[in-house]
């Protein structure tokens, strides 16, 4: 199983300063995704749900931004894992456990590389608070980016 | 003639299958890399549409047409283009994460510095991208087809890498 979800839900929870909750439209990100052509790298509306909680009271100062931040990476890991879920159904059923493995060893990796890619966008702001910002910013294209190609990996038919 | 090992930097690193390179193989970098200046210009975020250009026209030209077997012969070619250029971004990044090290002059709250950062990011794409390719082949095993949907991947996540090292680490 993937354990990006449980690792984000532990390290992201979205609470500001205040102890008040800043949300995201979680339609407007599915939306999104929904919207995003097949291979996409990139889905150019990931993003836009975080800059509107940002002006939600809380929202503006930089535990605002990263809160808001998290909260659509929620969204979109959550999309991510049920994509998973769909191509490891679908694979499964083509390939059986050598594809599955296969799959799940591919996304084990993926995990790696956005652990590492933010890691390194973090220490090259470790100048200032806006540090956390970048690396929030970093998991949220990343998952986002990872949601749609794992979609259309499902999809399979070019 | 067969291409075997394409030894590289520590950027990219990659065993390419054998393939069987078509002797006519009309391959030209012109299409991909006019594309890409075209984009630089106008939609720096959507270069990845370049990947495959000159490819394709490659393996239209190439004798016999268009095949499976003309185009992954076309698309190393291709991949041969991005490798290069995922390496010089590679390089222009490495040298800008040394001058943020001697800048933070050992007062950086990370114990590792930038530059190891950066080869540990790079290792793990690496390794993501060879662990992917290889699940793409997987579904094919056996044909020829899974050769070229292997080279396929690496090209395009090759690119990939190297418009985001060009576009968006340490050119804030």
């Amino acid at each position: 199983m993937l354990r990006v979800g449980f690792m984000l839900a532990l390290m992201l929870a979205p609470v500001t300063a205040t102890g008040q909750t800043l949300k995201v439209s979680e339609t407007m990100i599915r939306t999104c995704a929904a919207e995003t052509p097949y291979a996409v790298a990139q889905p150019t509306c990931a993003g836009d749900a975080a800059n509107i909680c940002q002006s939600l009271p809380g929202g503006s100062t930089t535990n605002g931004i990263v809160a808001c931040l998290q909260a659509e990476t929620d969204i979109w890991d959550a999309m991510l894992n049920e994509e998973y879920g769909k191509a490891r159904t679908a694979f499964d059923s083509v390939g059986g456990e050598d594809l599955t493995t296969s799959l799940r060893d591919a996304q084990r990796a993926w995990i790696a590389f956005r652990d590492a890619d933010c890691a390194m966008r973090y220490h090259q702001w470790s100048g200032g608070t806006i540090r956390s910002v970048v690396s929030a910013s970093c998991h949220l294209q990343m998952t986002a980016s990872r949601a749609i190609a794992l979609r259309d990996l499902a999809r399979n038919e070019p | 003639m067969m291409r075997i090992w394409m030894m590289t930097s520590v950027a990219t690193m990659v065993l390419l299958p054998q393939l069987a390179v078509a002797q006519d193989m009309p391959y030209d970098p012109a299409a991909t890399q006019s594309c890409l200046a075209e984009m630089a210009d106008t939609d720096m975020e959507n270069t990845n549409v370049c990947v495959g250009r000159s490819a394709e026209q490659c393996a239209d030209a190439s004798t016999g047409g268009f095949s499976t077997r003309s185009m992954t012969a076309c698309m190393s070619a291709e991949y041969g283009l991005f490798d290069e250029m995922l390496n010089v971004e590679y390089a222009k990044v490495r040298g800008l994460a040394a001058d943020l090290d001697k800048q933070a002059n050992g007062t950086s709250f990370d114990d590792v510095s930038m530059g190891d950062r950066l080869v540990q990011m790079q290792r793990a794409w690496i390794a993501y991208r060879d662990a992917t390719c290889a699940f793409e082949r997987r579904q094919f095993d056996g044909g020829t087809i899974g050769e070229l949907v292997y080279i396929d991947c690496l090209t395009t996540l090759t690119a990939d890498q190297a418009f985001r090292l060009q576009n968006s680490v340490l050119g804030l």
